[in-house]
């Protein structure tokens, strides 16, 4: 540490000081980033060796609630092992270190400390707070850089870097995404590189190599450089830069090398030779030797003791529209001022006194005065303030920045002032030096206080460092506070000796007392001017503090140097009158007049010499002393006479006095010409003043122009924040969706790089986090086909969207579609893939489809017509029996009302079953119907509905069946008919056989008889039924019918049956044939020709078509049997054949009993009888 | 058995289209000393006996040959003639409900059958 050594003003070299990194630490570069800093942190650290010789330590905005993956990310970027921080891990050389979330880092003796923001979340400046620790852990081995990022963060820990010596880098804003952050940075005059990206890691190297940085002891560098320095302090001078002839060498030393390492220069004569050359370097050199740091409040405990021992009293103190003047000499950016104003401000409004308070902030560095001006601080300087301060004295401009009221800034005013050349202010009631004595050699340190003490009235108060001390001009000074260097201005009178080639006298000014009252004062001053003699007022010292009425009959300034010692400016022959009146007023205390005599032109006289003590307001002795010229004669005992000087000094002194009338009168015409000249300045000043009251005019406006488009600006902001936050939200509801489905989706990037994907990709490809970045094409997918790559190809590059089925390995089937990645812009940046999983789909709409397929076969196979309607009675589905039964398309009538089918032969009864008896009952069963269709055929229908009830898949549906029965009605009526007919026939051919033996009775005489006759009527009507049966109750055929009624009487040959035409009897007229051609055959047997083995019966019969009606004419005529007689009696047989005849047949018999034999002929109308040919057809429909 | 003195000469329609039941049904009736009206076969005699009037009951067979019988009970209840459908059907039912209302005798029958259908249908009137 070589500011160690000031012995006189007892410096304690602290933070504040810069000092020096050991030879056996090595730098540490902090790298500040924010938004859009992954890339550019990769693109740097790429282009970084192994074994740089440095410790990189990245410092980012993260998202405090989110775990960071930047160290994972870094880590493929460089081979230097890239580490997240840990609280007291300890930075190793070549290795690159992240911050972690939520934690302010800090680095202490090469150790890092992570620790709780102390701030609430918006206003933590994690950048500035780790680049303010780096500058005090590394010093001049401290780098920052700032990249990309939006806001003002690490603008604010820069000034400390470059403070301590260090290294100031920002990325060139335009290449940065997001420029803000390198932006401030630049603003802010502190950065020595504007770089790109990727020129910064040769720009690190070379800076390290240096022997700024390298060499083991900088502090031998000061001798080694030796003359250099003082030539390039002069060159400084000589260009109007600035004059550092009184700062001190090894700071100056230490910031010419850093300035040579940023030339790349090794050799001081090389760079005196580069500021020869070129102007830029020059003035960028005065800036950096003229750093200086302040804050506000900084070093809050020597605040609240300034505020407590000074401030407060002060304020106590004065009286309302009183001033209070303070002065802040080498202000910087004025925080030190404006601090002083707040305190001011806060102790006056607390007391409620309206103060004229003045603060004089002064630099000699322009560019820290328009700094100070502007009054803008970022976040990080004011943040740290109480909360009431920050907002009582400060407005928010934007989210960085913070503007000092206007209330305060019109207290403190800024001007230019080399503290050391020009001339001081004078009359503070405090003087604010804080931190710029360390950085001034010794002499000049003691210039400065004697400054301050000359700027101070008496009892003011000095501010300085807390390494700083009044050293060797502590008896100017008490000390208020040593801890917290507060100093009381005493012993006003003593002067120390100021040399100013261009300070104007104000020492009149300065010691006017102060008026209590004008008119009062005007009445002293006119008492004191006509009856007060000329005196003066001296202290102790005899150093004159005043001069009051004509002195220079008694006084007058010797040769050499102004003085103001008494004893000196007395004219010849007063000195020692002086020195006994003042020794023996001071020792008596009272008032002592000794008379003496000067040598005037005129000649000798008189004068008395009166001294006595005069004791001030704050307690301090002065002596008064009045000089009385002599035309009195004093007879006061304490007259002391003292004896005339040499009357021979006359002539010399008349001599003298001429000389300095010429003198006078020269000096008169001077001042004359510069009045003159002074008019005419002060003419033109009054005409700059104009101008510039207009242009301020114009500023005023401008000013006013800005503050809107900032409150708009502001508005903007706001609106973007709330958008970042809803954009936040909808980022996590899109990832907890893609996360939380199972569709399967991937994101390709324009080269078929992966740059996402969902978890559900697991079952399609085998990929992890960490693939991210890498192409698809190195993976192998589990599916079959689907042409992934070229369908992204395809949608990132034509912007296509394709689908495709995907079967994987395992069976799954998935639906792939692949569609172009839009952003937000509507740029093409890749392709989505997803792929849902239709497995399940697949299976159900195979077991669906094979569902519909019986059922559409069962619909097929049968044979009832079955409809299907939807609610509103619409035919949604009919089967082929249903086209066929009413004859109409299937595909026609779908959609069609069903009433409208088959011109709405359905409609009564279908709306009975339909609208009243469905909605009531699921299912409606054999509803029956008759209906005539439009072609005009009535049909019996039988309906079964059943009603289906909709769901959310299906729509409520009826189905409806119709079955024919008009074919099965008609069989079940021809049953009944069949039935009735039965028992008709069998009752009536059991009453006929009652009959049969009720005749056959009555005509036997013996039981024999009756049962022969019964017998034969019997098996005749039996033989007749057979036939009526096999013609199923229709017809008979009368062939058959005669065969089987002669065939019991029948012998071969007997009968000769000569054919006839074919008749069909009609049943009841058969039984009646048959049962006669049975009486017939038994007379025959019994009397006729069949009683005998010769006789023949011949059968003929015939159409007889002669009358108006068709007659049926049957013959029976029997032959070769014995001689026939007419019967005298009518038998039984007879009577029966005669009645039958006529009463059934409607007919006549006729038997001729010849005695050949009997001949028998039948005649009776066919229409009654017989089935003639044509009705066959009518018969058998009918029937 | 003795002969009803109610039955006696009672003039009985028989409306009967077989010869041989329609003949053995007049002996039964002639042995009940009633007088046999007919018999007649077809519709349309019987219509004509029914309108020559001088009836006091009929038997009327329900199926002529074939032909419904509804059109001569109808034309018996608009005379106010009692009359005893004869029929093989049974209990089966006929054509008409005059008809399926009217007495009924079922094929065959015994003599006292016919006695007390007649006796019943004498006595107490079919009403119209």
């Amino acid at each position: 540490m070589t500011e160690a050594a000031n012995p006189t003003l007892g410096l304690t070299p602290k933070n504040d000081e810069p000092g020096s990194a050991g030879p056996d630490v090595f730098p540490i570069v902090g790298i500040g980033m924010s938004a859009g800093g992954l890339e550019v942190a990769s693109a740097l650290l790429r282009g970084l060796p192994i074994d740089s010789g440095m410790a990189f330590v990245i410092v980012q905005h993260l998202d405090p609630t989110r775990e960071s993956l930047l160290a994972e990310l870094l880590s493929r970027e460089t081979k230097m092992p890239v580490v997240q921080v840990q609280d007291g891990m300890s930075v190793e050389l070549n290795h690159v270190y992240v911050i972690v979330p939520a934690k302010t880092l800090l680095i202490e003796d090469g150790i890092f400390r992570l620790v709780e923001p102390a701030e609430r979340r918006g206003m933590r400046h994690p950048i500035d707070k780790f680049f303010t620790s780096l500058a005090s852990d590394r010093k001049q081995k401290a780098i920052a850089i700032i990249l990309t990022g939006a806001g003002s963060n690490g603008t604010a820990g820069l000034v400390d870097i470059k403070q301590a010596g260090g290294l100031c880098i920002a990325q060139d804003p335009t290449t940065a995404t997001f420029n803000s952050m390198p932006r401030h940075a630049i603003d802010s005059d502190v950065i020595d590189y504007v770089l790109a990206p990727e020129d910064m890691p040769a720009a690190l190297l070379q800076y390290v190599q240096h022997s700024y940085i390298s060499d083991a002891k900088p502090e031998q560098i000061e001798p080694a450089l030796g003359d250099g320095v003082e030539e390039i302090i002069t060159f400084l001078q000589k260009s109007g830069i600035h004059d550092f002839r009184q700062y001190k060498r090894a700071t100056l030393s230490r910031r010419i090398h850093r300035r040579m390492n940023l030339c790349h220069l090794e050799s001081l004569a090389d760079y005196v030779a580069l500021l020869e050359n070129n102007r830029e370097e020059l003035k960028a050199l005065g800036k950096d030797l003229m750093i200086n740091v302040t804050a506000f409040f900084r070093d809050s405990d020597a605040w609240k003791a300034l505020e407590n021992d000074v401030i407060a009293p002060m304020v106590d103190r004065a009286v309302s529209g009183d001033p209070i003047r303070v002065w802040v000499p080498a202000c910087s950016n004025g925080a030190e001022a404006y601090s002083i104003a707040m305190l001011l401000i806060e102790h006056s409004e607390l007391l409620g006194k309206t103060l004229n308070i003045k603060i004089f902030a002064t630099d000699a560095a322009d560019n820290h005065l328009s700094a100070a001006r502007k009054a803008i601080f970022p976040g990080s300087m004011v943040e740290g303030l109480a909360t009431d301060r920050l907002s009582r004295f400060f407005e928010k401009i934007d989210d960085n920045y913070y503007r000092v009221r206007q209330s305060v800034r019109e207290i403190v005013i800024f001007a230019p002032q080399d503290l050391l050349q020009d001339p001081p202010y004078s009359r503070m009631d405090l003087v604010s030096c804080r931190n710029l004595l360390i950085y001034l050699q010794p002499s000049a340190q003691a210039k400065v206080l004697a400054l301050a003490h000359f700027a101070l009235r008496e009892g003011g108060f000095l501010f300085l460092g807390n390494a700083e001390t009044t050293g060797s001009h502590g008896n100017l000074f008490t000390e208020v506070s040593k801890k917290h260097r507060i100093y009381r201005c005493i012993d006003k009178a003593r002067r120390p000796a100021l040399s100013f080639p261009d300070w104007p006298n104000r020492l009149d000014d300065a010691q006017r007392p102060r008026s209590t009252s004008p008119i009062a004062d005007i009445a002293v001053k006119a008492l004191a001017s006509h009856y007060a003699p000329a005196s003066v007022l001296i202290d102790r010292n005899y150093q004159v503090l005043h001069f009051h009425g004509l002195t220079e009959e008694f006084l007058a300034q010797p040769a050499g140097s102004p003085t103001m010692d008494l004893l000196a400016l007395a004219r010849h022959g007063l000195q020692m009158t002086i020195r006994t009146a003042v020794q023996k007023a001071t020792s008596e205390d009272k008032k002592i007049t000794v008379q003496s005599s000067i040598k005037p032109v005129g000649g000798q006289q008189a004068v008395f010499v009166s001294a006595c003590k005069v004791t001030g307001a704050d307690g301090s002795v002065n002596i008064l002393v009045s000089f009385e010229r002599g035309s009195r004669t004093n007879t006061q005992s304490d007259l002391t006479k003292v004896l005339p000087e040499d009357v021979n000094l006359r002539q010399d002194v008349e001599e003298v006095l001429r000389a300095a009338r010429a003198e006078m009168q020269e000096t008169v015409e001077q001042y004359e010409t510069t009045n003159e000249e002074l008019t005419a300045a002060n003419e033109e000043v009054t005409s700059v003043n104009e101008e510039l009251q207009a242009t301020n005019e114009e500023l005023e406006a401008s000013k006013e122009e800005l503050q809107a488009l900032n409150e708009e600006l502001s508005t903007i902001n706001a609106q973007l924040d709330r958008k970042i936050v809803e954009l936040g939200d909808v980022h996590d509801d899109l990832k907890n969706l893609l996360m939380g489905n199972d569709v399967a989706t991937i994101f390709l990037d324009t080269d078929m790089h992966i740059k996402w994907f969902t978890p559900a990709i697991d079952t399609l490809f085998s990929l992890r986090n960490e693939d991210i970045g890498r192409p698809i094409a190195n993976f192998a997918q589990m599916f079959v086909g689907g042409g992934l790559l070229e369908k992204a190809n395809a949608a990132a590059v034509d912007l296509v969207i394709s689908e495709a089925e995907v079967e994987t390995y395992a069976g799954q089937h998935y639906r792939m579609r692949v569609l172009p990645y839009r952003t937000y812009d509507n740029k093409i940046a890749g392709a989505v893939a997803t792929f849902v999983d239709i497995t399940d789909l697949k299976r159900h709409h195979a077991v669906t489809e094979a569902q519909k397929q019986f059922s559409a076969a069962i619909v097929e196979s049968v044979r009832t017509p079955l409809l299907v309607l939807d609610a509103k009675l619409r035919i949604q589905m009919a089967s082929a029996a249903f086209e066929n039964m009413f004859d109409i398309e299937v595909e026609e009538s779908v959609g069609e009302m069903i009433y409208d089918v088959d011109a709405g032969v359905f409609v009564p009864e279908l709306r009975v079953l339909l609208e009243d008896m469905l909605p009531k009952h699921e299912k409606v069963d054999d509803f029956e119907v008759q209906l005539t269709t439009a072609s005009g055929v009535v049909k019996d229908l039988s309906m079964y509905a059943r009603r289906i009830e909709g769901d959310a898949n299906r729509p409520a549906a009826i189905l409806l069946t119709i079955e024919d029965v008009t074919d099965r009605k008609a069989d079940i009526r021809h049953q009944e008919l069949m039935i009735g007919e039965l028992s008709h026939r069998v009752k009536n051919t059991l009453t006929v056989v009652q009959s049969i033996a009720n005749q056959s009775r009555r005509g036997s005489n013996t039981l024999e008889q009756f049962t022969q006759a019964f017998d034969g009527r019997l098996h005749a009507l039996a033989s007749a039924n057979d036939l009526v049966i096999a013609g199923s109750w229709k017809s008979v055929d009368l062939r058959h019918l005669v065969d089987r009624a002669v065939r019991p009487f029948a012998q071969s040959g007997q009968f000769v049956i000569v054919d006839g035409p074919p008749v069909d009897l009609r049943p009841q007229a058969s039984l009646t044939v048959a049962m006669i051609l049975h009486e017939f055959a038994t007379n025959a047997t019994k009397y006729g020709a069949l009683s005998s083995k010769a006789g023949t019966v011949s059968i003929t019969w015939r159409i007889d078509r002669d009358d108006s009606t068709p007659h049926f004419c049957f013959e029976w005529t029997e032959s070769g049997g014995p001689a026939v007689t007419a019967p005298i009696k009518q038998g039984q047989g007879t009577r029966f054949i005669e009645r039958s005849v006529t009463y059934e047949l409607k007919g006549t018999i006729t038997l001729d009993f010849a005695p050949g034999g009997m001949r028998a002929i039948l005649k009776f109308p066919l229409t009654e009888t017989t089935i003639q040919p044509h009705d066959k057809k009518i018969e058998g429909k009918a029937a | 058995m003795t002969s009803i003195p109610t039955l006696c000469g009672q003039k009985i329609l028989l409306i009967e289209d077989e010869w041989l039941i329609a003949d053995f049904i007049s002996a039964m009736l002639e042995d009940m000393e009633c007088t046999v009206s007919g018999p007649v076969a077809t519709v349309v005699d019987a219509l004509t006996a029914i309108a020559a009037g001088n009836i006091d009951c009929a038997l009327l067979d329900a199926n002529l040959n074939g032909e419904c019988s509804a059109p001569i009970a109808d034309a018996l209840v608009a005379k106010g003639i009692p009359f005893i459908v004869v029929t093989g059907y049974g209990g089966l039912d006929l054509a008409t409900e005059t008809m399926n209302t009217a007495a009924r005798l079922g094929k065959p029958f015994l003599e006292a059958d016919l006695r007390r259908s007649l006796e019943l249908a004498l006595n107490k009137p079919v009403l119209k």
